[in-house]
C-alpha cells in the first residue's frame, strides 16, 4: 500500500512543490551568504512581498480580489513593533501577537465585507487599506504617526538573538520556502478543490458540503495571517515604522507581484516578487547609471515591461512555465472498494415526501398543491412541460428555495437551513446546466464530490497530514469514474469533455458523495442514444445498490424505461401520479403533451 | 455658520470635479470591465496639456497621439483584408481625425491665450488618447479577467505618469482662471471659478445623459454595458464600443483636471488621488449608474470639506470607512453581478 503511495505521488506537483521549495531555499542561503550587504536587504524585501503576496494569490484562487493587503503588514508589524518596544514583550511572542492581531483583523474585516459581491470587495478592501494607513498616521501618539516608530528590538528566539541579517534573510525564505511548498501542496487537495470550488461555482461547492461563508472567512484570515507574518518581520528587520510603505501603494504593488507572477499558483507570488524586483534593480543599475536617465524613465520602463508581459501571458509568468510542472494524476487503485450508500433507511419510509407544495414568485402561482413521495429503492420520474413547475420542484425539494406553502420532508425531517447540509442528510444532486471545475481534471471533479466524508483542512493539505483521507478519496472517485466508464478520461481537463460527459462526470460526482437520495436534473439533454442506454442501466444498477433517484427528464423513451413511477406536472399542479403505462395511456397527460 | 456655508461651497466644488471623474470611471467600466487604474493620469494631462496650450506653446502630447493614431491607420489599412472602398474610408475617416488633433493643438498655439482653443487642444487630444491607450492595451486581450486588466491599466497608469513628468517637469504650473475674482453672495464670497466648474461639469453630466439616452451610438454604448456577447450578436462593433467609452471616459476626467488647474494649479502628481476620490464616489453610487454616482460624489465631496475642517487628522479614516456601510447597504439591495465570466 505505502509503495504504490509513494509512486502516485513521486511525479506529482506535491513532489514538485517539495522540491522547488527546497530549490528556492538553498538559493537564497546561497545569496545570503555570498552576497553583499545591501543584495541581502534586497533579499529580505523580497521575501517579505512574496509572502504577503502569496496571501493574495490564495485569495485570487478563491475568487476573491483585496486592495487592501498591506494594510493587513502594517497591523501585524505595527503590534509587534509596539508591545516589543514600548511594553517590554518578548520579541519572539511580540511575533506571535502581531501575526495573531492581523489574523483577528482579518477576520473582522472579512466578516463584514465577504458578504459583498462582484466588485464591491475589492472596492470594500481599499476603502479599509487606506483608512487604517491613514489611521497609523492620525493616531500619532501610539504609532509615531508620519515620523515613524525607531528603536524596535531585534528578534530574538530563545538565546539567539538575530542581530545579523544575513541569518535573518535565512529565517525569512525558510518562511516563504516552507509556505509556499505546502500552499502549493494545498492546491491539490480536499480544501483546495474547495477553494477552486468557490471561484468557479460557491452554490455547486455548497450542494457537496462546503460552507462557502466559512471557507471564504478562512482563505481571508489565511491571507491576513501571512501578510501579518511579513509584517511583523519587516519591523524586527528594519527596527523602524513609518506608514509609508504600507499604503495604498504597496497593496497595489503586492498584487502586481501577485498577478504579473502568476495568479494561478502561489509559487507565481515568489515569482512575481522576484521577478519585479530584479527588474526594478536592473533598471535602476541599466536606465539610471548607464544612461544617466531620470527615475521616470525607469518607471515608463517598467510599466511598458508590465503590459507587455500579462498581454502576452495574461495568466502571468507561471502560466509561461506551467507546461513544465508535473499535471496531477493518481493512479487507479489495485483494489476494489464499493460505493455504497451512506446510511440505509429504514423499511417503508420515505427519502423525500412533498405535501400540498405552492409556490408564488409575486404574482404568479409557479406551483400549487403538489404532492409526491419518493420511497427507498424507488426510481421517480418527474416530468411535463416546458413551464410546468419541475424546476421549481426540484429546487423546493433540495431546500434551495422555500415553498410558499406546504410542507417538505427529506429522510423524514424538514430540509436543512443551510445548503452545505443537505449532503450530510444522504441527498445529492446533478444539475440542469452543467457545473464542474473546468480547469482541473475529471478526477478531481470527482474526488470534490466527497468533501463532506472527509475532515483534513487547510494545515493538513499544506503539509501533507491528509495522505491516507487522500487515497481514499481517490480510490473513491474511481470507482464512480469505472460506474460511469468515464475512466479512460480521467487526467483530462473537465473543460475538454462532451456536454454527455460532463453530464456523466456530474453523476459520478454526485455518487462519490455516497447519497441515499439522487436527485438528476435532466440527466439525459445533449447525450447520444448510446449514452442514454447507459444512462438507464446505471439508474437500475444503482437501484439495486439500495440509492432512490428522482429524475427530472424531458426524453419520455428514457423515463419510461427506467422508472417505478412518474409524476406528471402540467401548469404548476399534478396532473397525475402512477405507473408508466399508466401515465402513457392516460388522456390527460396526452392532451398536455400535445397541447390538444 | 459662515464657515459652514464655505465648506458647503467647496464641498459642492469638489464634488463637481470628482463627479466628472467618476462618471468616466463608471463609462469606461460598465462597456469594458476595467477598473482604471490609469484614469487619474488623464485629469493631469487635461491639466497639463491646457496649461502649455494656454503659455501658446505647441503641445507635445497633441503630436504623440497624432503620430500613434497614425501608425494605427497605417497598420488599419495595410493589415485588414478590406475591400478599397472600405480602406478609402478608412484613410479618409483617420486623415480627419488626426488633422484634427493637429488642428486644435496649432491653433492654441498660434493664438496663445485663447481659452477655448487650449480646451479644445487639450480635450481632444486627450480623448483620442484614450482611444488609442484602449487598442493598445484592451483590445489585444479580449477574454482577460478584470484582475488583469486591472494590472495592465496599473502599467498605463506608470507610463503615463513617467511620461508627463518627462514632457512637462517637475514644477507646477499656475493656471489662470477662465474668469477672475467673485461676487460676494449674503455672507460668503463665491468665485466665478467655482461656479464655472459646477457649470460645466453639470453641462458635461447632462450631455452625456442625452447622448447615451437619446443617439443610437449612445444606446450601443449602453448595450454593450448590460451584455457584450447580445450586443455582439446584434452587431453592435464591441471593439468600437469599447474605444469610444475608453475616448469619453478620458476627455471627462482632462475635463475635470482643466477646470481644477486654476485652483490647485496643474502638476504631474495632482490626477491619482483625485482619481482615487472619484474613484470612491462612483463605488458608492455603485459604478453602474449615473445618477446615483452623484449622490455619491456629493457626499464625498462634502463629507471631506466638513471633515477636513473638524478632524483633518482622521479626515482620511473618516471619507474612507465610509465607504463600508453605504457598500454593504447596496449589497444587500441590490448586489452587483458575480465576477464568474
Amino acid at each position: 500500500m505505502s509503495g504504490s503511495d509513494a509512486g502516485s505521488f513521486r511525479r506529482s506537483p506535491a513532489a514538485a512543490s517539495v522540491i522547488l521549495a527546497a530549490l528556492i531555499f538553498a538559493i537564497a542561503c546561497a545569496i545570503s551568504a555570498l552576497a553583499p550587504q545591501y543584495d541581502v536587504t534586497l533579499l529580505v524585501t523580497v521575501g517579505l512581498s512574496a509572502l504577503a503576496a502569496m496571501g493574495l494569490t490564495l485569495l485570487l484562487i478563491s475568487g476573491q480580489v483585496s486592495l487592501g493587503q498591506a494594510a493587513f503588514m502594517a497591523i501585524g508589524a505595527y503590534t509587534s513593533a509596539i508591545l516589543a518596544r514600548d511594553h517590554g514583550m518578548p520579541t519572539l511572542l511580540a511575533l506571535f501577537a502581531g501575526v495573531a492581531a492581523s489574523a483577528i483583523g482579518g477576520a473582522v474585516v472579512g466578516a463584514v465585507t465577504l458578504r459583498l459581491k462582484g466588485h464591491f470587495l475589492p472596492l470594500a478592501t481599499l476603502a479599509i487599506g487606506i483608512a487604517i494607513s491613514a489611521a497609523i498616521v492620525a493616531a500619532g501618539s501610539i504609532t509615531g504617526g508620519a515620523s515613524g516608530l525607531g528603536q524596535i528590538p531585534p528578534l530574538a528566539i530563545g538565546p539567539l538573538v538575530l542581530t545579523d541579517d544575513r541569518v535573518f534573510a535565512v529565517l525569512v525564505w525558510l518562511m516563504v520556502a516552507v509556505l509556499a511548498g505546502g500552499l502549493s501542496r494545498l492546491l491539490h487537495t480536499r480544501t483546495g478543490r474547495a477553494i477552486a470550488a468557490l471561484k468557479s461555482d460557491s452554490e455547486m461547492a455548497e450542494i457537496f458540503g462546503v460552507d462557502a461563508m466559512r471557507l471564504r472567512l478562512m482563505v481571508f484570515v489565511m491571507a491576513a495571517t501571512l501578510a501579518g507574518l511579513a509584517g511583523s518581520l519587516y519591523a524586527f528587520y528594519f527596527k523602524f515604522l513609518s506608514p509609508a510603505p504600507f499604503g495604498l501603494t504597496a497593496s497595489v504593488n503586492l498584487l502586481i507581484a501577485s498577478i504579473f507572477g502568476g495568479m494561478g499558483h502561489p509559487f507565481g507570488a515568489v515569482l512575481g516578487a522576484t521577478a519585479i524586483s530584479v527588474l526594478e534593480t536592473a533598471l535602476q543599475n541599466t536606465v539610471a547609471r548607464m544612461f544617466g536617465l531620470s527615475g521616470h524613465v525607469e518607471m515608463i520602463v517598467f510599466g511598458l515591461v508590465l503590459i507587455g508581459v500579462l498581454l502576452r501571458w495574461p495568466g502571468g509568468i507561471w502560466s509561461a512555465l506551467e507546461r513544465f510542472w508535473p499535471k496531477f494524476t493518481v493512479a487507479q487503485p489495485a483494489r476494489h472498494i464499493e460505493l455504497t450508500p451512506s446510511k440505509r433507511g429504514a423499511e417503508g419510509e420515505n427519502l423525500l415526501s412533498v405535501s400540498q407544495i405552492g409556490k408564488n414568485f409575486g404574482g404568479l402561482q409557479a406551483l400549487q398543491g403538489v404532492s409526491f413521495a419518493v420511497g427507498a429503492d424507488e426510481i421517480v420520474g418527474l416530468i411535463g412541460p416546458n413551464g410546468a413547475g419541475k424546476s421549481t420542484t426540484f429546487n423546493i425539494a433540495t431546500g434551495l428555495v422555500a415553498p410558499s406553502k406546504g410542507t417538505v420532508l427529506l429522510m423524514g425531517e424538514p430540509p436543512p437551513a443551510r445548503v452545505s447540509d443537505l449532503v450530510d442528510r444522504g441527498v445529492s444532486r446533478t444539475f440542469q446546466h452543467v457545473r464542474v471545475l473546468p480547469e482541473r481534471t475529471v478526477l478531481e471533479n470527482v474526488a470534490f464530490g466527497a468533501y463532506a466524508q472527509g475532515r483534513s483542512g487547510m494545515v493538513f493539505g499544506m503539509f501533507g497530514f491528509d495522505r491516507v483521507e487522500e487515497a481514499a478519496t481517490f480510490a473513491k472517485a474511481w470507482r464512480a469514474l469505472q460506474i460511469v466508464e468515464l475512466d479512460g478520461l480521467a487526467h483530462e481537463p473537465a473543460s475538454r469533455l462532451a456536454m454527455g460527459q460532463a453530464r456523466l462526470l456530474e453523476v459520478a460526482r454526485a455518487l462519490v458523495s455516497r447519497p441515499r437520495l439522487l436527485l438528476l436534473d435532466e440527466p439525459a439533454a445533449g447525450l447520444r442514444t448510446g449514452e442514454k442506454l447507459k444512462l438507464v442501466t446505471l439508474l437500475h444498477r444503482l437501484k439495486r445498490g439500495g440509492m432512490s433517484v428522482l429524475l427530472v427528464e424531458h426524453d419520455m423513451d428514457l423515463v419510461m424505461n427506467c422508472v417505478d413511477r412518474i409524476v406528471v406536472l402540467d401548469r404548476g399542479q399534478g396532473l397525475m401520479t402512477g405507473l408508466p403505462d399508466e401515465v402513457r395511456a392516460d388522456e390527460r397527460v396526452i392532451a398536455a403533451y400535445l397541447g390538444a | 455658520m459662515d464657515t459652514l456655508l464655505f465648506l458647503l461651497v467647496d464641498g459642492v466644488t469638489n464634488g463637481a470635479v470628482y463627479g466628472l471623474v467618476a462618471l468616466s470611471l463608471i463609462v469606461v467600466y460598465t462597456v469594458t470591465r476595467v477598473v482604471n487604474i490609469a484614469q487619474g493620469e488623464y485629469i493631469t494631462l487635461g491639466a497639463l496639456s491646457f496649461a502649455s496650450a494656454l503659455a501658446g506653446s505647441f503641445n507635445l502630447l497633441s503630436a504623440l497621439v497624432a503620430a500613434g493614431l497614425a501608425l494605427f491607420a497605417l497598420r488599419d489599412v495595410i493589415d485588414r483584408r478590406l475591400g478599397k472602398a472600405a480602406k478609402l474610408r478608412v484613410l479618409l475617416l483617420r486623415t480627419g481625425w488626426i488633422l484634427g488633433v493637429l488642428a486644435t493643438g496649432l491653433a492654441a498655439s498660434l493664438s496663445p491665450g485663447s481659452y477655448w482653443f487650449s480646451v479644445m487642444a487639450s480635450l481632444v487630444a486627450t480623448a483620442s488618447l484614450g482611444c488609442l491607450v484602449y487598442r493598445l492595451t484592451v483590445e489585444p486581450v479580449p477574454g482577460a479577467s478584470p484582475i488583469v486588466l486591472l494590472i495592465v491599466s496599473v502599467g498605463v497608469y506608470l507610463v503615463m505618469h513617467g511620461t508627463a513628468v518627462m514632457i512637462w517637469g517637475a514644477e507646477p504650473r499656475s493656471v489662470p482662471p477662465v474668469v477672475d475674482g467673485g461676487f460676494v453672495l449674503g455672507p460668503i464670497y463665491l468665485t466665478y471659478q467655482s461656479l464655472w466648474i459646477c457649470a460645466f461639469a453639470l453641462a458635461a453630466m447632462i450631455a452625456l445623459y442625452l447622448f447615451s439616452e437619446r443617439t443610437l451610438v449612445g444606446q450601443a454604448l449602453q448595450a454593450t454595458a448590460v451584455n457584450r456577447v447580445g450586443a455582439q450578436l446584434c452587431g453592435i462593433p464591441v471593439r468600437t464600443a469599447g474605444q469610444l467609452s475608453f475616448a469619453i471616459g478620458a476627455g471627462f476626467s482632462a475635463l475635470s483636471g482643466l477646470l481644477l488647474a486654476p485652483l490647485v494649479t496643474a502638476n504631474y502628481d495632482m490626477g491619482f488621488p483625485i482619481g482615487l476620490k472619484g474613484f470612491v464616489a462612483a463605488a458608492l453610487g455603485g459604478i453602474m449608474e449615473y445618477p446615483t454616482a452623484l449622490i455619491g460624489v456629493m457626499l464625498v465631496g462634502l463629507t471631506e470639506s466638513f471633515s477636513a475642517y473638524q478632524l483633518s487628522a482622521f479626515r482620511d479614516v473618516v471619507v474612507f470607512l465610509m465607504v463600508i456601510p453605504i457598500l454593504l447597504w447596496r449589497n444587500a439591495v441590490r448586489p452587483p453581478e458575480s465576477h464568474g465570466h
